[in-house]
C-alpha cells in the first residue's frame, strides 16, 4: 500500500520534471510561435478587416501596434523567461490546445492542426502493433525459456543465449530495413512501406502490420526467453525446489507446478515492461522505417518537419503513457506476487 | 582475483573466447586507422558527398557478390603522341580542309556491364583554325557505332568538352550517368544505342555510362572496340606534306570504366567504399560507448553506494531522485535537446545520455552495497575504528568494482545504438562519421528500395558485431565477478 | 581475578529501533518501535568476565553492540554507557572532547570527536559470532591483523609485523608465518575465530565483547577458543563481556551472570548463585531446560516451567513483561498479581550482589535499580 502511493506520487513528479526540461528548452521557440500567431491574428483583425478599410495605412499600423502590445501583455509574453517556463508548463499540464506548425490530422477531424489530436489518432496504431507483438512474443518465449532452463548449457540454451545477444546488439530499425529489403523487394511477400494504406480500414492495416509484427517478435523473443530462463534457473536453485525433487516429483511437474507459478509475476512484468520501454525508445525509428502510422512515425515526421509543438506534445503524452503503464504493471506485479502484497 | 586470472576464466568459455578475439581485432583496427592514416582529413572527406565523384563506382555491390566482373578499361589518349590518320586533305578556296582521325583499339573482356563510365575530353586548338568541329565515336564489336560526341563546333582555344572544372586547375573526368538527361553527350549516346536496345525503360535505367558497352537486351558486348576522335578544320594556305598536325590541335581523352563491384563491401550511392566507412566509424564507436558507459557506471555506482550508506530520509530522497530520472524516457528527450539547441555536437549528445543513463546501475549497486554493508566484517571494521571513507574504499568498493566493470561492459551497446538512432533521424554531429550516419545515408538514398543491400547491411552488421562483442564479454564476465551466479 | 575497579557502567540503557510505518500509522500519527533493549543497567569491573544470557531475540547482542557504540546514536532512546579508558586514553579524550568525560569515565555516546572515538575503538574490542563473515574475504590474515594497527597509526612496518606475530602466537596460531599469508577461506572455523580474537587483541584493549564466539563452531574446538579467551583475562586482565545463550557454558567461565528477557535484565548475580539458586521464574525455566548430562536421566520427561511464546518486542506487555508466560504468576497471591499486572518490577536484592526483577521478591527488600 505504502509503496503504491509512493509510486503514484512519482508520476506527477516525473511528469513535472520532464515538462520543465522540455519547456525550458523550447521556451524561446514557443515564444516565436506565439508571436507568429499574434501577427496572424492582427493581420486578420486589423489589416484585412473591412471595418478599417478606409483608414490610412499609417493609422492601421498604429492600431496594429497597439493591439500587438495588448496581446503580448494578455498572453504574458513580456514576462521574464522563468515565469514563462511555468506558464507554458502549466498550459501543457492542463492540456491547453496547442497547434502544429505543419502537420495535420488524417483520421480524426482530418486537417486539424490540433497537436493533441494529431498525437491521439496515432496512439491506437502503436498500441495495436506492440500489444500484438507482445502476446505472440510471450507465447513463444515461455516454452522456449522452459526448454532452455530444463537443460542449462544445452543446445536450446545456447541458441537462446546467442539469439538474445544478437537481438540486443542490433538496432531494431536496422533489422526492419533488412526485413523490408528481403520480404518486400527481394521476395515480394509483403507490401512495402511505400504501399498506400487506408489507415481507417482494419484489413489493409492488418496486411501492413504483418512484417512489423514479425520483426518485433523476432527481436524480442530471444531476449525475453533468455530472461525467463534466468528467472527460472534462479528459482530452480531454491530450497523448496530441492525439496520437491527430493520428494521424487518428475522434473516436468516441478517446472510447471512449482517454478512457473513463482516465476509468473516477474516474467509478465518483464515482458510487458520491456515492450513499453521499447515503445518510447527504439520503436520510434522502427515505425518510421516501416512507415507505420503510429507515434514513432509521428516523431520522425515532426522532427523532419521541425514541428516543435507536435514534438512537445508527443514527448509529453508518451511520457505520460509510459508512466501510467509502468504504474499499472507495478500494481499487476503486486497482485500476481503474494510475497510483495504481504510486505 | 587478478586480471590475468579473470582473463583466463573468460577464455575458458567459448563466448568469452570469441568475444576476446573480436575485441582484439576491433581494437587493433581502430588503432591502426587512427595511427596509420590522416584520420581527421579522411573522415572529413568521408563526410563530404561531393569529394568522391569518379573515384570509385557508385552504388556497386561487393565483388564477391557479383558473378561476372566488368572490365576496367582505362584509356588516356593524347593525340599529340598518336599517329593521326588523315581522312581528308583538300583545298577549299584559300583554305585547306583537314579531317583527321586518331583511333585506338582495345578489348573489352568483362562479362558484365561496368557501373558507369568516366570521360574527360579536352581540346586545344590554334586560334586561326576555322570551322573546327570535333566528333568522338566508339566502334563496337557488333559493328555498331556509338557517337559519344556528335559533331560539335569548338570555338575556343582550350575547351573542356566533357569533364568537370578546367578554367582553373586540372579538369576531372565526369561520370556519364551523372550527366543530366538533356546533356548533348547523354543524348548522343542514348540516341545512337536506342535502335539496338529498343526498350525505353532499359535505356534510362542503364544510362549512357553503361549503354556504351551494352548490346541487345542490355548485355555486355565483348570484343574489340575502337574509339576514334575525328577533328575537322580549315587551315589557311595550301595543303602541305607536313604530317605534324599536333601543332594545329590536340585532343586529350580520358576514359575509364567503373567496375560493377567494389572491394569487400561495395560502395554507396555517391561512391564511398562501405568498408572505409566502417573502418572510419570504428574509433568513434569506441569513443562514444566508452565515454558514456564509463561515466554512467562510475556515477551510478558511486550514487548506489551512497544511497546504501545514507540513512533515513536521505536514502529515501536519493532513491526517489534515481527513480524519477529512471522514469524519464531517453530518446524523446535527446531528440528535443538536439532539435532545440540546434547544436549537433556529439559531446552534447553524449553528455545528455550520461545525464539520463547514470541511473542504470544504481539499484543493483545499492542492493549489493547493502548486502556487503550488513556483513559482519564491516561491523568488525567499524569496531576497530575504521572511518566511513576507509570502509567505503577499502572494503565495499573492492567488492563492487569488478561487478561495475561487468555492468560497464554489458552497457556498451546502449549508447552506440542510441547514437545510431539519433543519426538515423538526422540529428547527429555532422563532423563525426558513425555507422548510424551510414545507415541514414542508405535510407535517404532509398538503398532498401533500390536493393543496394550492401550499403545498409554492412554498417548494421558492424554495429551488431561491435555490440555483441561486449555483450558476450559481459556474459562471460558476469559469473566470475558475481560468484553467486556461477552455480547457474 | 576481577578487581573492584569499575571499567564499564551501563545505566538504564534503551535501544529502540523505529518500525517502518504503514500508511494507517502515518495517518494516526503513531510511531512504533522495536524495543530491543529496554532499560538495562549493569557494571563490569576490570578483569571480570560478565555473561549476558538469554533466548535469541532478547536483545543481548544489541546490548553488546550498544556498549561498543556500534549502534547509531539516533537509536539510543535513553540511558548512558560509561567506559573507563586508560589514563593516556582519558587524556586524549579530555583534550579533544572534554564534554564526554565524566570523572574517570567517558560517556560513550557523548563522544563526537573522531580522535576521541578512536581511543574508545582502541580500548574496547569485539569478537563476533560468525567466524565466516567477520573477516574480509579479500584480505590476507596479515592484512586483516595489520588493519587495526594502520588505523591507529602504527606506521612502522616492522613494528606492525612484530605485533601481528605476537597476536597470532597469543591465539596459538603457530607458527605465525604459516598463517599470515593465507586468506580466511583457507582456514577452518576455529582458526578463523582465533584470527578474530587476535584482531581484537592486537590493539591491547582493556575490554572485549565476545558475542557468542563459540556458538557457530564445532563442539570439539569450542573448549580451545574458550581457553584462549580466559587466558586473555589472566594474562592481560582484560574484561570480557560474554554473550551467550548457553547457561551451562556461562556457569563455567563467568564471574557475573545476567539473564535477559525481552530487552531487560531479569536476574543478575554471581554466576554460581544464579545457576544454583535461581530466583526469577524465567531463570528457573532456563535452567530447567539445560540438557541433563547424566545418561540415566535422558528419558525422564522434564517439566520446563514456562508457557506460551515470546511476545513481539514491538508490543511489550504492560506491567511485568514476563507475566503472560509466568507460571509463578498463576500461583501467586492476589496482591502480587495486581502488582504484576500494573507495574514493572525493579531489581530487588535477594543476596550478595544478587538481584532479581520480580514482584515475588519485591516485599522483602527495597528496589535497587542500580546494582
Amino acid at each position: 500500500m505504502r509503496w503504491i502511493i509512493s509510486k503514484l506520487l512519482t508520476i506527477p513528479i516525473v511528469l513535472l520534471v520532464v515538462i520543465l526540461i522540455l519547456v525550458s528548452l523550447t521556451s524561446s521557440i514557443l515564444d516565436q510561435i506565439m508571436m507568429k500567431q499574434i501577427e496572424i491574428e492582427i493581420r486578420r483583425s486589423v489589416i484585412t478587416n473591412p471595418q478599417y478599410a478606409n483608414l490610412p495605412m499609417e493609422q492601421k499600423m498604429k492600431i496594429a501596434e497597439r493591439m500587438k502590445e495588448e496581446l503580448i501583455k494578455a498572453l504574458g509574453l513580456d514576462k521574464p523567461w522563468y515565469v514563462k517556463v511555468f506558464m507554458y508548463a502549466y498550459s501543457l499540464l492542463t492540456f491547453k490546445p496547442i497547434y502544429a506548425r505543419v502537420l495535420t490530422t488524417r483520421i480524426i477531424d482530418p486537417g486539424s492542426p490540433n497537436a493533441y489530436l494529431i498525437v491521439l489518432e496515432r496512439i491506437p496504431f502503436t498500441v495495436v502493433l506492440f500489444t500484438t507483438s507482445a502476446i505472440i512474443t510471450l507465447c513463444l518465449a515461455i516454452p522456449l525459456g522452459l526448454l532452455a532452463a530444463r537443460k542449462p548449457g544445452g543446445l536450446i540454451d545456447k541458441i537462446i543465449s546467442a539469439w538474445s545477444i544478437f537481438s540486443i546488439s542490433m538496432p531494431w530499425w536496422w533489422v526492419a530495413m533488412v526485413m523490408i529489403w528481403l520480404f518486400c523487394y527481394e521476395w515480394r511477400i509483403f507490401p512495402g512501406p511505400e504501399h498506400e494504406t487506408d489507415w481507417a480500414n482494419p484489413i489493409s492495416v492488418a496486411q501492413r502490420a504483418a512484417l512489423p509484427v514479425i520483426t518485433v517478435v523476432m527481436m524480442s523473443t530471444g531476449v525475453v526467453a533468455y530472461r525467463i530462463r534466468s528467472i527460472l534457473l534462479d528459482i530452480l536453485t531454491e530450497d523448496f525446489i530441492t525439496t520437491a525433487r527430493a520428494k521424487g516429483l518428475p522434473e516436468r511437474m516441478i517446472l510447471r507446478r512449482y517454478v512457473l507459478r513463482v516465476a509468473a509475476p516477474p516474467i509478465v512484468t518483464i515482458v510487458l515492461l520491456s515492450i513499453v520501454l521499447s515503445i518510447v525508445s527504439g520503436a520510434i525509428i522502427t515505425e518510421a522505417v516501416f512507415n507505420w502510422y503510429g507515434i514513432g512515425l509521428l516523431f520522425w515526421d515532426a522532427v523532419v518537419a521541425n514541428d516543435i509543438p507536435v514534438v512537445l506534445v508527443l514527448v509529453y503524452i508518451s511520457t505520460l503513457l509510459y508512466l501510467l503503464t509502468r504504474f499499472a504493471l507495478d500494481i499487476l506485479y503486486t497482485y500476481l506476487d503474494p510475497r510483495i502484497r504481504r510486505a | 582475483m587478478s586480471a590475468a586470472e579473470i582473463l583466463r576464466e573468460i577464455w575458458r568459455c567459448w563466448t568469452g573466447r570469441i568475444a576476446l578475439i573480436l575485441l582484439i581485432i576491433q581494437l587493433c583496427l581502430a588503432v591502426w586507422v587512427v595511427v596509420s592514416t590522416d584520420y581527421a582529413a579522411l573522415s572529413r572527406k568521408y563526410l563530404d558527398e561531393t569529394a568522391w565523384l569518379g573515384e570509385y563506382p557508385r552504388a556497386v555491390p561487393p565483388c564477391w557478390a557479383v558473378p561476372h566482373h566488368a572490365d576496367i578499361i582505362q584509356l588516356k589518349l593524347n593525340t599529340s603522341t598518336m599517329k593521326p590518320e588523315i581522312v581528308e586533305k583538300r583545298q577549299v578556296g584559300r583554305y585547306t580542309r583537314y579531317v583527321v582521325k586518331w583511333s585506338y583499339q582495345f578489348e573489352y573482356k568483362g562479362h558484365a556491364l561496368p557501373s558507369d563510365t568516366l570521360l574527360l575530353l579536352v581540346v586545344k586548338r590554334l586560334p586561326d583554325l576555322k570551322a573546327y568541329k570535333l566528333e568522338v565515336k566508339l566502334l563496337r564489336p557488333d559493328n555498331s557505332t556509338v557517337a559519344i560526341l556528335a559533331k560539335t563546333p569548338i570555338t575556343k582555344e582550350y575547351v573542356v568538352v566533357v569533364g568537370i572544372g578546367g578554367a582553373k586547375g586540372k579538369p576531372k573526368p565526369v561520370a556519364l550517368n551523372t550527366l543530366p538527361s538533356d546533356d548533348p553527350v547523354y543524348r548522343s549516346i542514348v540516341d545512337s544505342v536506342s535502335p539496338l536496345i529498343g526498350d525505353e525503360k532499359l535505356l534510362t535505367e542503364l544510362g549512357p555510362g553503361k549503354l556504351l558497352w551494352a548490346g541487345r537486351g542490355g548485355k555486355a558486348l565483348l570484343g574489340t572496340y575502337e574509339i576514334s576522335v575525328v577533328a575537322s578544320f580549315y587551315v589557311k594556305g595550301q595543303p602541305s606534306s607536313d604530317t605534324n598536325l599536333s601543332k594545329y590541335t590536340s585532343v586529350y581523352l580520358e576514359m575509364q570504366t567503373l567496375g560493377n563491384c567494389y572491394g569487400l563491401m561495395g560502395t554507396d550511392s555517391v561512391g564511398r567504399p562501405i568498408e572505409l566507412g566502417i573502418l572510419i566509424g570504428l574509433p568513434w564507436s569506441f569513443v562514444i560507448s566508452f565515454y558514456v558507459t564509463f561515466l554512467t557506471t562510475m556515477i551510478g555506482g558511486f550514487y548506489g553506494i551512497l544511497a546504501a550508506f545514507a540513512s533515513g530520509w536521505r536514502a529515501e530522497l536519493l532513491m526517489r531522485i534515481a527513480d524519477t530520472v529512471y522514469s524519464i524516457p531517453l530518446l524523446p528527450i535527446l531528440i528535443v535537446v538536439v532539435i532545440v539547441t540546434r547544436s549537433y555536437s556529439i559531446w552534447l549528445i553524449l553528455t545528455t545520455m550520461v545525464a539520463l543513463l547514470w541511473v542504470g546501475p544504481v539499484v543493483v549497486v545499492r542492493s549489493m552495497a547493502l548486502q556487503i554493508k550488513s556483513q559482519p566484517y564491516i561491523e568488525a571494521a567499524k569496531a576497530i575504528g575504521a572511518s566511513n571513507a576507509r570502509i567505503l574504499f577499502r572494503y565495499v568498493l573492492p567488492q563492487i568494482l569488478p561487478y561495475l566493470v561487468a555492468l560497464m561492459v554489458l552497457g556498451i551497446p546502449d549508447p552506440i545504438i542510441i547514437e545510431a538512432a539519433l543519426a538515423f533521424l538526422g540529428l547527429s554531429d555532422p563532423t563525426v562519421p558513425t555507422w548510424g550516419k551510414m545507415l541514414e545515408w542508405a535510407w535517404k538514398e532509398h538503398a532498401v528500395l533500390n536493393g543496394w543491400w550492401w550499403s545498409f547491411l554492412f554498417p548494421g552488421l558492424a554495429l551488431t558485431v561491435f555490440c555483441a562483442t561486449f555483450l558476450m564479454l559481459g556474459r562471460a564476465l558476469e559469473p566470475i565477478v558475481a560468484p553467486k551466479l556461477k552455480s547457474r | 581475578m576481577p578487581s573492584t575497579e569499575r571499567l564499564l557502567v551501563v545505566e538504564n540503557l534503551k535501544v529502540w529501533f523505529p518500525v517502518r510505518r504503514s500508511l494507517a500509522d502515518i495517518i494516526r500519527g503513531r510511531r512504533l518501535y522495536v524495543r530491543a533493549v529496554d532499560g538495562v543497567s549493569f557494571t563490569i569491573s576490570r578483569g571480570e568476565i560478565f555473561c549476558l544470557a538469554g533466548e535469541s531475540g532478547c536483545g543481548k547482542t544489541t546490548t553488546g553492540k550498544a556498549v561498543l557504540r556500534l549502534i547509531d546514536p539516533d537509536f539510543i532512546r535513553d540511558g548512558r554507557v560509561l567506559f573507563r579508558p586508560s589514563d593516556e586514553g582519558l587524556k586524549i579524550v579530555k583534550s579533544y572532547d572534554p564534554g564526554a568525560v565524566e570523572g574517570e569515565f567517558v560517556n560513550v555516546y557523548k563522544v563526537s570527536d573522531k580522535r576521541a572515538l578512536k581511543v574508545l575503538r582502541k580500548e574496547m574490542q569485539v569478537v563476533f559470532q560468525d567466524p565466516f563473515g567477520s573477516l574480509n574475504p579479500r584480505y590476507r590474515i596479515r592484512q586483516i591483523l595489520e588493519e587495526p594497527l594502520i588505523i591507529h597509526g602504527v606506521k612502522d612496518q616492522g613494528e606492525r609485523l612484530k605485533r601481528v606475530y605476537e597476536a597470532l602466537e597469543a591465539v596459538k596460531l603457530v607458527p605465525p608465518e604459516e598463517f599470515m599469508n593465507r586468506y580466511p577461506h583457507q582456514l577452518s572455523g576455529g582458526q578463523r575465530q582465533r584470527v578474530a580474537i587476535a584482531r581484537a587483541l592486537i590493539l591491547n584493549p582493556s575490554f572485549i565483547v565476545a558475542d557468542e564466539p563459540v556458538s557457530m563452531l564445532d563442539v570439539s574446538i569450542r573448549a580451545e577458543i574458550l581457553e584462549i579467551l580466559l587466558s586473555l583475562r589472566d594474562q592481560y586482565s582484560i574484561s570480557i563481556m560474554f554473550i551467550t545463550h548457553d547457561l551451562a557454558l556461562a556457569k563455567h567461565i563467568c564471574d557475573t551472570l545476567a539473564i535477559m528477557y525481552l530487552g531487560k535484565i531479569v536476574e543478575i548475580g554471581p554466576a554460581e548463585k544464579v545457576i544454583d539458586e535461581p530466583k526469577h521464574p524465567y531463570t528457573k525455566a532456563l535452567i530447567a531446560a539445560i540438557p541433563e548430562p547424566d545418561p540415566r536421566n535422558r528419558l525422564k520427561v522434564r517439566e520446563v516451567p514456562i508457557k506460551g511464546e515470546v511476545p513481539s518486542a514491538i508490543n511489550i506487555p504492560a506491567g511485568c513483561r514476563f507475566r503472560p508466560r509466568c507460571v509463578a504468576y498463576d500461583s501467586a497471591s492476589r496482591d502480587v498479581r495486581s502488582l504484576c499486572e500494573s507495574r514493572e518490577p525493579g531489581l530487588f536484592r535477594v543476596g550478595d550482589r544478587h538481584y532479581v526483577s520480580c514482584w515475588l521478591y519485591g516485599g522483602r527488600s527495597t528496589p535497587n535499580p542500580r546494582p
